[in-house]
C-alpha cells in the first residue's frame, strides 16, 4: 500500500541532485513476460496475437485496479510465438501495479495460464541480461 | 506510540431525481455504494484498501449531510472516487464533498459555520417576519454533537 | 542441522486438487526457485475435541495416534531427487501441521499428542478473536495463518500483535486464495493491510497454499505482490527468505530448547555439510603450521 499508493511521488527528474549524474528520465518501464501454460495444455493451442495479449493484460489490470488503472497506456512491443514471450511497456509509475496484476492473472483466452515476469527494467536493453537465469551449477 | 490516523469526509448528498420524497439515508446503504463505486474506479485493490475503518459516522436526512470516516493513507483513493458516486439505494444522487477533516469535531465546527451561512442566505430571501421565524425554527432542528 | 536457505514456501497443501499430484506441485515449486518447501496438513478442530472425550478411557495413547495424522510420506523417485538437487542446492522439504482453532480450550491435546512432534512446523488458523489472542499470547507455535472463508472477523490490537512477534510467531498471508475469487482477494488484501496498520507488517511471511502447479508464482513476483499487501520492498523480500529462515529456526527451538549454537561430531555430519569438517581440518593445519605466506606479503606491502 505504502509503495503503490505513493507511486505518483516517484522522482522522475532527469537530474539526480545527490550524485550529480545526469540520467535519462524514467518515462517508461519494460517488463519481460512469459506466458506459462503448464505441462498439461490441451491439444487446442490458444491464438497468440498482440491484440489478444493486450486485451487479457488490460482485463487483469482493470479487475485489480479499476477504470483508473485500465486507462493507463500499456503496449505490447514484442511478441514471440514459439516461446510465448512478450515485452510490455508501461509508464514507470505504474509498473508495480502492472506487475502485481500480471501475477494475479489466471487465465488467457480461457486457458489456465501464468504470466511469469522474468525481469523488469526501465531500459529495454537491460532485459537482455538477466542474472536470475544464471546457472550456478558446479563444473567438475 | 503511533497514532491511528483517520480522515473524515463531510459530504453533501444532493438528490437528482424529480421526486420530492425525502432521502431515506441509511448508513449501510451509503457504505455499500461507496465500496461499489471505489471498486469501479480503483478496482478490487481500492475497495479492499479503504474497507478497513470505513464507517459513516453521521448522516442527517433533513440536511442531507454525511460524515464518512476512512483510514489515513487510502483516503486518497476514497476521495478520488466520491465524485463518481451516483446512486444510493436506487436513488440517483450527487455527492458534493465539502470538507475533509482529521477529527469529527473539526467537521462539525465546519458544518456549523456552513449552516449559519445557509441560514443567512435563506433569511435574505425572506420578505415577512413570519417567514424568518419559520426558517429559524426548521434550522434549529439540526443539532450537532459539539 | 536443519537450516533453511533461499526462498521459502511454507504452505503447500498435502491434499491438492484431484487433477494433479503433490509431486507435480513440489517439483514446480523447485523449478520456480524455492529453496525450502513445507507440506501442509490441515486438521479440523473436532479432531482435538474427540481426543478430549476419549482421553478418559483407558486406551488413550492409541486413540491419539489415530486422530492427529502423521506427516505424509513423499515417494520421490531417484530421478526426481536428482532434479531437485540440480536446480536448487539444498531443497528442504518440511512438514507442517495447521490446526483450525475456534476455542482456546482445545489446545492442550494438540501439544500432548505424539504425532505433533513429528511435524517440523506448527501453525494455527484462529477462526475467532479469542482463539487468536490465545494463540498469540500462550501457544507454542510458529505461524498464525489466515483463512479467508473460514474466518469471519478478527479483532486484535497492537499489544496482541506485539506479544506474538516478540515470541517469534510469524503471520502468514496465503496468496493463492487471491487467484481464485474476487471477494476472497479483497479479504486477503484487507487483512494484510490490517497487519500493516496494526503491527507495521512485522513478522510477515507470504506463502502460496497452491492446490495446482499453476497457482504457484515466481518468488520475485510474490515479492512484488508484497508491495500491494502493504509491505515495503525490503520487507516483502524478507517475507520470502529471511523470515522463512527465522520460522524454521523457531521451529527447531521447540524441540531443543533455547540455544544459540549446535554441536555435532564431525564424523556424523550429513553429506551436504561435510565441507565444514574439511574446512576445519584445513584451518587447524594452517594454525599449527607455519604462518601463511599470504599474510607476510600483506605486511611487507604495507611497509
Amino acid at each position: 500500500m505504502r509503495n503503490v499508493t505513493n507511486n505518483e511521488n516517484v522522482n522522475t527528474n532527469a537530474f539526480d541532485s545527490r550524485s550529480g549524474i545526469k540520467t535519462l528520465p524514467d518515462k517508461y518501464y519494460y517488463l519481460d513476460v512469459q506466458l506459462d501454460f503448464g505441462e498439461n495444455l490441451g491439444k487446442k493451442q490458444p491464438v497468440f496475437t498482440k491484440e489478444l495479449v493486450k486485451l487479457s493484460v488490460t482485463n487483469a489490470v482493470k479487475k485489480l485496479f479499476g477504470e483508473l488503472g485500465s486507462a493507463t497506456i500499456i503496449d505490447v512491443i514484442f511478441l514471440d510465438q514459439s516461446t510465448k514471450k512478450i515485452i510490455l511497456r508501461c509508464p514507470s509509475v505504474f509498473h508495480v501495479k502492472l506487475h502485481s496484476s500480471l501475477t494475479l492473472a489466471t487465465h488467457y483466452e480461457g486457458h489456465e495460464c501464468y504470466f511469469r515476469v522474468h525481469k523488469t527494467s526501465n531500459t529495454l536493453i537491460s532485459l537482455n541480461c538477466n542474472s536470475r537465469l544464471y546457472n550456478f551449477a558446479q563444473k567438475e | 506510540m503511533v497514532r491511528y490516523k483517520n480522515r473524515y469526509f463531510t459530504a453533501e448528498i444532493i438528490p437528482l431525481d424529480s421526486t420530492t420524497q425525502p432521502l431515506n439515508l441509511k448508513t449501510y446503504d451509503i457504505v455499500t455504494s461507496i465500496l461499489n463505486v471505489t471498486e469501479q474506479i480503483h478496482g478490487e485493490f481500492g475497495a479492499a484498501a479503504i474497507k478497513n475503518g470505513l464507517e459513516v459516522k453521521y448522516c442527517n436526512q433533513s440536511t442531507q449531510i454525511a460524515v464518512i470516516r476512512c483510514r489515513h493513507g487510502p483516503h486518497r483513493l476514497l476521495a478520488s472516487s466520491l465524485p463518481f458516486l451516483s446512486t444510493i439505494s436506487k436513488r440517483k444522487v450527487q455527492l458534493q464533498s465539502i470538507y475533509t477533516g482529521a477529527t469529527m469535531v473539526k467537521c462539525f465546527k465546519f458544518l456549523k459555520k456552513f449552516h449559519q451561512e445557509k441560514i443567512n442566505e435563506a433569511l435574505k430571501t425572506c420578505k415577512t417576519e413570519q417567514e424568518k421565524n419559520n426558517v429559524m425554527e426548521i434550522m434549529s432542528k439540526t443539532n450537532y454533537e459539539i | 542441522m536443519n537450516t533453511v536457505q533461499g526462498f521459502c514456501d511454507f504452505n503447500i497443501p498435502s491434499q491438492c486438487s484431484p487433477t494433479t499430484t503433490l509431486k507435480d506441485v513440489v517439483l514446480r515449486a523447485v523449478k520456480l526457485g524455492y529453496g525450502a518447501i513445507a507440506i501442509n496438513t490441515t486438521i479440523d478442530e473436532d479432531v482435538l475435541i474427540i481426543t478430549k472425550k476419549k482421553g478418559n478411557k483407558k486406551n488413550e495413547a492409541i486413540e491419539e495416534k489415530k486422530d492427529i495424522p502423521p506427516p505424509p510420506k513423499l515417494n520421490f523417485t531417484e530421478k526426481d531427487l536428482d532434479l531437485i538437487k540440480i536446480h536448487g542446492k539444498n531443497v528442504k522439504i518440511l512438514h507442517r501441521l495447521t490446526v483450525m482453532l475456534s476455542d482456546p480450550a482445545n489446545t492442550q491435546k494438540l501439544i500432548q499428542s505424539v504425532n505433533t512432534k513429528s511435524y517440523d512446523l506448527i501453525a494455527v488458523c484462529p477462526t475467532t478473536s479469542a482463539a487468536f489472542l490465545h494463540a498469540a499470547a500462550n501457544m507454542d507455535i510458529d505461524i498464525i495463518t489466515y483463512h479467508p472463508t473460514e474466518v469471519k472477523e478478527l479483532r486484535f490490537n497492537r499489544k496482541h500483535y506485539r506479544q506474538a512477534t516478540e515470541r517469534g510467531i510469524f503471520f502468514e498471508i496465503p496468496y493463492s486464495f487471491m487467484l481464485r475469487d474476487s471477494t476472497i482477494r479483497k479479504k486477503i488484501i484487507q487483512m494484510s493491510h490490517l497487519y500493516h496498520s496494526i503491527g507495521k507488517s512485522r513478522n510477515i511471511i507470504i506463502s502460496s497454499g497452491a492446490l495446482t502447479p499453476l497457482e504457484l508464482r515466481n518468488p520475485y513476483d510474490v515479492a512484488n505482490l508484497g508491495l500491494l499487501l502493504g509491505l515495503t520492498e525490503g520487507e516483502s523480500r524478507s517475507a520470502l527468505n529471511l523470515s522463512g529462515r527465522s520460522v524454521a529456526l523457531h521451529a527447531i527451538t521447540r524441540k531443543t530448547g533455547k540455544c544459540v549454537s549446535f554441536i555435532v561430531e564431525t564424523d556424523k555430519l550429513v553429506p551436504e555439510e561435510q565441507w565444514k569438517a574439511k574446512e576445519m581440518r584445513d584451518a587447524e593445519e594452517r594454525l599449527l603450521g607455519e604462518p601463511e605466506p599470504k599474510k607476510m606479503k600483506m605486511e611487507t606491502a604495507k611497509i
